[in-house]
């Protein structure tokens, strides 16, 4: 077994939403009840501790900006880092307030190497400015002890991921035993025993410990052993996505925002990968610098997700919306999802061409939507009347809709003209002769089509015309009305 | 001595080699039965082409220009749906149902501005979603520059683009492989072929427009009537039934004259 403990010291920081973050470069500190929970480098160089009461802080460090802690914002940008973290392992368990677990034996075969994974590890990490701490070891306790310490991972392992187990016994002993995870009292009671490093608790016989410590102590040791199981509740994921991406002074151009989008884009398909799910929409949320919030939901047709895709499409979106100021913050939220179908490979390439075309309908029908509205796209129907402008329908192109051709009508037995005018022209008359943009000459007919009565009683008597200039066109003579009417023509 | 001269000329790449270039190449691979056998006989690549661009030049609609086509998008459509890009009217579901074409295949797209239908018709041609597309620009001709992205896309997404276009655009010069300018007489669609690649262009046809639209009805002053009814007769058979007589006139449309004869 082989576990990674990863720590967040700033977390607190990090977690904090972007009005309320204290200048980088300024000594600040986190309290909660009037006591100092965590302060950064600069404060502590001028002597700011955690447990100071928050007036000694700021007699210490006048300068001192102090922030109240926000468990719950901490506790879901853990939860974030555990989400991320879950593409590296299989096992992954938090560890409160500020570190994850990860379990690192099975990843190393897809990885290659324990190098490799950590590489890219680190790097994503740097990508997102976040100060992180390691400990490597065999048990998930001696991997949090170790990351209290910040213990480089080469120290205690190879490139390949093989434990360097004497180096890392000693590493153990080195701990100031006030690392350890006991009340306050014990911990004073070590100290006083001069028991300052693990390794003068470990000289010590099990059962000495025992009859002075209780139980607390030696299950301890032998869980950072390993002579003792020690299960850690896993990572499970959650309902919902969500996450967000906060930029300190804003970003003003919709180009800056491809990046967080592609980053926030690729998150979800993590966790879509992970649940095995598909995402009906985007919940887009922008955050003002102004305190303005713009929500922006995009509905999406998609049978499987593909980032590079979707970024085009998202970008192609924010194009069309005018931003109004420089943004914050940006927030994607999913809510909506439909298990995924799980692509089988076809046997034979009609079928895997007829998947192939679906998938390039949708994607362009996204972004035809995108541009041009919801109801751009429009597909022809065939319906069940008589009369010639309601014999057809066009909708809305739906592909949710699966059922497009579950009763299909008889097309009609005289001649039909392939182009329909939206509404019928009427003709004008001189000379017992027709017009419309020149002379008309009946060819044949009447056919006539009397309907509606029921509503509206229509009686049309159509005829097939030539015009002048020898095209073809379909007319009717209202029988109620006596008056012509252009309806179509023979394209 | 005029051989080596020929051998050096025939060896210079600036000379366009008729037998080589592809008057050959008439296969299906590249085409699309029209549907029309003296058209595919004019055309090099014996046939629609598969994608690319194909424009139309007609000035009106009702001289027979869709039911050129619609013979192949009904061959077409059977894969991939086909898109009518700002057609000039509404396509008639029933009549391309009557032409074999499956009417669920086809959609419409309409745009407002020419910048947004220029978008559309490169994305859609692009996406390889759609086996054609029928597009019908407004406004300005289009310039040389944007028919090209057009055909590039169609190409690439595979994709037969047919654009129809005013026939003032004839003289305009166009990137799209294949042009057919389209012409009316009274009882023919004529075509005219004035650019086509593999080989010489200029082909022109005469297509007749379907015997079944140009029936031409007889005035109901030539008819034939049934003129020796005696009126004694028609006195002697009881006034209830005047329709009776009424019944004898030829009302039924397959007493007509044939198509064809003059009237």
């Amino acid at each position: 077994m082989l576990f990674l403990c990863l720590r967040f010291p700033l977390l607190g920081f990090d977690a904090l939403p972007p009005n309320e973050k204290p200048p980088a470069d300024g000594p600040a500190a986190l309290h909660d009840k009037g006591r100092i929970v965590l302060c950064n480098a600069q404060a502590q160089q001028q002597g700011v501790e955690a447990e100071q009461s928050l007036s000694t802080a700021l007699s210490i460090a006048p300068g001192l900006v102090c922030v109240a802690q926000q468990a719950e914002a901490e506790a879901r940008h853990l939860h974030n880092l555990a989400l991320w973290a879950y593409r590296f392992s299989g096992e992954v368990s938090l560890s409160p307030p500020n570190g994850i677990l990860l379990e690192l034996s099975r990843s190393l075969r897809l990885f290659k190497s324990l190098d490799q994974l950590y590489r890219r590890l680190v790097a994503a990490f740097r990508q997102r400015g976040l100060v992180f701490h390691t400990g490597l070891a065999h048990t998930p306790l001696a991997a949090e002890l170790l990351s209290l310490s910040n213990t480089p991972v080469k120290h205690t392992a190879n490139r390949q991921g093989e434990l360097k187990h004497s180096a890392l016994q000693q590493l153990l002993a080195a701990l100031p035993s006030h690392l350890l995870p006991l009340p306050p009292r014990q911990l004073e009671a070590l100290n006083n025993m001069g028991l300052r490093r693990l390794g003068d608790v470990q000289r010590l016989p099990l059962a000495e410990l025992r009859s002075r410590f209780g139980k607390a102590l030696p299950d301890l040791l032998e869980r950072m052993n390993g002579r003792c199981h020690d299960p850690r509740p896993l990572f499970t994921v959650a309902e919902e996505f969500h996450s967000e991406r906060q930029f300190d002074g804003g970003l003003h151009s919709k180009e800056q925002l491809r990046f967080p989008v592609s980053a926030l884009l690729s998150e979800l398909e993590s966790y879509l990968q992970r649940r095995l799910l598909l995402n009906r929409e985007l919940h887009w949320q922008l955050l003002y610098l102004d305190g303005n919030r713009e929500d922006w939901i995009m509905p999406l047709s998609h049978r499987v997700f593909r980032r590079r895709s979707l970024i085009d499409l998202v970008m192609l979106g924010l194009e069309q919306r005018p931003l109004q100021g420089p943004v914050e913050m940006l927030t994607l939220h999913c809510k909506q999802f439909l298990p995924l179908n799980q692509g089988s490979n076809e046997l034979f390439n009609d079928e895997q061409a007829l998947l192939d075309q679906q998938e390039a309908l949708t994607t362009i029908l996204d972004k035809l939507r995108l541009r041009l509205g919801d109801d751009c796209l429009q597909q022809l129907h065939l319906q069940n009347n008589h009369l010639p402008e309601f014999s057809q329908q066009l909708r809305v192109f739906n592909p949710a809709d699966h059922s497009p051709v579950s009763h299909h009508p008889a097309p009609p037995v005289g001649l039909r003209p392939s182009w329909l005018l939206p509404a019928p022209a009427p003709l004008s008359q001189r000379d017992g002769q027709l017009y419309y943009q020149g002379a008309l000459h009946l060819l044949q007919g009447p056919e006539r089509i009397d309907s509606h009565w029921w509503q509206q009683r229509q009686v049309r008597d159509y005829y097939i015309a030539q015009r002048e200039d020898h095209s073809l066109c379909w007319l009717f003579k209202d029988c109620l009305s006596q008056r012509w009417y252009l309806h179509g023509f023979f394209g | 001595m005029p051989k080596p001269r020929l051998q050096q000329l025939m060896s210079e790449r600036q000379l366009w080699h008729a037998r080589g270039a592809g008057v050959a190449r008439r296969n299906t691979q590249h085409s699309v039965s029209s549907g029309f056998a003296a058209l595919d006989q004019a055309l090099h690549l014996g046939g629609w082409p598969v994608h690319g661009s194909t424009e139309l030049l007609c000035s009106q609609s009702g001289i027979g220009e869709l039911e050129l086509v619609l013979p192949s998008l009904a061959e077409r459509s059977r894969q991939r749906p086909v898109l009518w890009l700002n057609p000039p009217h509404l396509p008639f579901a029933p009549a391309l149902e009557q032409h074999n074409l499956s009417c669920h295949q086809h959609y419409v797209l309409r745009c407002t501005t020419p910048r947004e239908q220029l978008w559309a018709a490169e994305e859609l041609l692009r996406s390889g979603a759609f086996s054609s597309l029928l597009s019908w620009f407004d406004g300005r001709p289009l310039q040389d520059r944007q028919l090209r992205r057009l055909h590039l896309a169609a190409r690439e997404g595979n994709c037969w683009h047919l654009h129809f276009r005013d026939i003032r655009c004839q003289p305009q010069t166009s990137p799209a492989p294949l042009r057919l300018s389209l012409s009316a007489s009274s009882q023919h669609l004529h075509v005219e072929v004035f650019k086509q690649s593999g080989g010489h262009a200029g082909q022109r046809l005469q297509l007749p427009r379907p015997a079944s639209l140009l029936w031409q009805q007889q005035p109901a002053s030539s008819w034939p009537v049934y003129r020796q009814a005696p009126r004694r007769r028609l006195n002697l058979v009881a006034s209830s039934r005047p329709e009776g007589a009424l019944q004898r006139l030829p009302l039924g449309l397959d007493t007509l004259p044939r198509p064809g004869t003059p009237h």
